[in-house]
């Protein structure tokens, strides 16, 4: 058997990580450990990991004073001792019980890096489940072929590719891995250096994780969308592909896209350097796309 | 004659800012705005700036809160009324034909920004170093992107003279929208190479004409290397040459050089592990891997 460790890094999940705790113990892959890292929540979350932990004795906690998403992954990855690693939020669940087993299956049949599945989405406010109907075909990616996949936009693809939670990473990949603290979205900014490091990325197209939206009542954090505009990830991504001479059309539009929306909301944000910054390499590419 | 705003940001330097503004104030070139920018100095500069400012009328003051030169040049930059911009740092100097040469070189070829050389004054032991000597004269116009090419030159200190604020007249507008950044450590590397893109012409002169002074504590020796050498500016870079329309030819050069800086710049990183950029230590070892990987370095 090969063991997974799980990294749930959670702030003030105290209404759900229960679900998120359940739902990983009851795995029918039963070889794992569950690190819980409770990043200062100041809710009942670490009583509810404290129980997990008295109860289970593949639960491991950490306890860490407030300190930001990227610090609590980097203590989870630190202590992880799984030949490969799934990270989730706490807010979010694992929609079956074969899922791990699954993936895992997935990624030792293709001897792929990196196995995921595409994802529900869970909106808080209605309890309502968006789902998509899929195929449930499995398909092996170069991560070339990944990269270019990732823009065709259907099924929340951009969505799924970007979100660290959610995927089997084989341990090596993650070797040098730290989460950058001061990065605007931890997985806009890191994950898509984990498939470049991949031989083979393999991807179920099928509904497994549950990824909880529109979570008001909780200071938690959470994949949020709304946060993938960061300019500096994609400056840094389309720098690293044209190194490695991976075509870059796709990122270059999404460059775009991202600088006119930081041109539009950055000023209402109170964020001036921002937008100035935006505006100026607008008028610069402009002046140059004109010629 | 036409309006040169120079703009010196001014921090605890009451040892060499008289030498400093003299220079500017005995320029050959006399239609000039001064504008001393103190970031809230705590010696006397903040005095011998208000002397200057009651002894010769071109002399304008801001004193502020301490926000760090980059503020500094921002606060400046918005004061200015000149058609041309100039900055000098507090602790150098100029040659007395400085704004003459630099705006003469601009009329003359119809440029937007005027660039020449420096040479260095070491104080701890009283000597110079010289990188131009007259006999390596010469001058050219650039396009910017032509211009982006000499940027990691050693010979004549090109690399140096590419990227710092001072030693170059520029055209006022090409600063509209520009913004030194305000948290980053080290604000030029990030900066210059926005507004040279603004420009259509630059026009270049190897003589130096600017005396830089080289503390060995100064911002180059104090800040640790991984600051100075940021790799987040030369993404930027690579982001804006692979989306601008530039000519392909000169575009591919320019892009071979960013990409040898920044493998070079992965190594610095790797060599100077501290506690503070243990984030982007490990980040620097993981893009070495990828381009390992992708066989575009060998470890």
């Amino acid at each position: 058997m090969s063991k997974i460790s799980i990294i749930i890094p959670a702030y003030n999940a105290g209404k759900y990580i229960q679900q998120s705790i359940n739902s990983v113990l009851e795995q029918t892959h039963t070889d794992l450990e569950l690190i819980l890292v409770n990043d200062g929540s100041t809710d009942e979350t670490a009583a509810i990991c404290e129980q997990a932990r008295q109860k289970d004795q593949r639960v491991k906690v950490f306890n860490l004073s407030h300190s930001g998403q990227a610090k609590a992954l980097n203590n989870g990855l630190a202590a992880a001792n799984g030949d490969y690693l799934f990270f989730m939020s706490g807010l979010d669940w694992l929609g079956a019980n074969d899922n791990l087993e699954r993936l895992l299956q997935a990624a030792k049949d293709e001897q792929a890096e990196v196995a995921l599945a595409n994802f529900y989405e869970f909106n808080n406010q209605n309890g309502q489940t968006l789902f998509q109907a899929l195929d449930d075909k499995q398909k092996t990616y170069s991560p070339q072929e990944w990269f270019t996949f990732e823009y065709q936009g259907f099924n929340f693809m951009n969505q799924c590719f970007t979100s660290l939670y959610g995927k089997l990473f084989k341990r090596d990949l993650l070797q040098m891995a730290d989460f950058v603290n001061e990065a605007d979205d931890i997985h806009d900014a890191n994950t898509w250096k984990f498939y470049l490091l991949a031989n083979k990325i393999v991807y179920i197209n099928t509904l497994m994780y549950v990824a909880r939206k529109n979570v008001n009542d909780s200071p938690s954090y959470n994949f949020d969308p709304a946060k993938l505009n960061a300019l500096p990830s994609i400056e840094e991504r389309i720098a690293i592909l044209t190194m490695i001479e991976f075509p870059v059309q796709n990122e270059l539009d999404e460059y775009i896209r991202r600088l006119k929306y930081h041109r539009e909301h950055a000023l209402t944000d109170g964020d001036y350097y921002d937008y100035l910054n935006a505006v100026n390499k607008l008028e610069i590419i402009n002046k140059y796309q004109e010629k | 004659m036409e309006k040169v705003s120079v703009i010196i940001p001014v921090y605890n330097d009451e040892k060499y800012l008289r030498q400093c503004v003299n220079s500017v104030l005995n320029q050959t070139y006399h239609n000039l705005e001064v504008i001393l920018v103190d970031d809230g100095s705590t010696d006397q500069s903040p005095t011998i700036c208000e002397e200057y400012r009651q002894h010769d009328h071109r002399v304008r003051v801001l004193h502020k809160q301490n926000g760090g030169v980059s503020s500094s040049r921002n606060a400046g930059l918005a004061m200015v009324t000149g058609k041309y911009v100039l900055f000098v740092d507090n602790d150098d100097w100029l040659d007395e034909q400085h704004v003459e040469c630099l705006h003469n070189l601009l009329k003359q070829k119809n440029a937007d920004i005027a660039v020449g050389n420096y040479s260095a004054f070491h104080p701890r032991n009283g000597l110079y170093s010289f990188f131009v000597t007259p006999k390596d004269y010469y001058q050219r116009d650039y396009t910017p992107a032509e211009w982006t090419g000499i940027q990691y030159t050693n010979k004549y200190n090109l690399s140096q003279v590419y990227t710092v604020p001072w030693g170059k007249l520029y055209k006022r507008n090409l600063f509209r929208n520009i913004q030194y950044p305000l948290k980053a450590k080290v604000e030029d590397d990030l900066t210059t190479w926005k507004v040279y893109f603004k420009a259509n012409k630059i026009s270049f002169i190897n003589k130096p004409i600017y005396w830089h002074r080289l503390f060995e504590d100064s911002v180059t020796a104090k800040v640790d290397k991984t600051s100075l050498f940021p790799l987040t500016s030369i993404e930027q870079r690579i982001a804006f040459m692979r989306v601008a329309n530039l000519d392909p030819e000169q575009a591919k050069i320019d892009i071979a050089n960013e990409n040898a800086a920044y493998y070079w710049r992965l190594g610095v990183y790797h060599d100077n592990f501290n506690e503070h950029n243990k984030s982007h230590y490990h980040d620097a070892l993981l893009k070495q891997r990828i381009l390992k990987k992708y066989g575009i370095i060998q470890l």
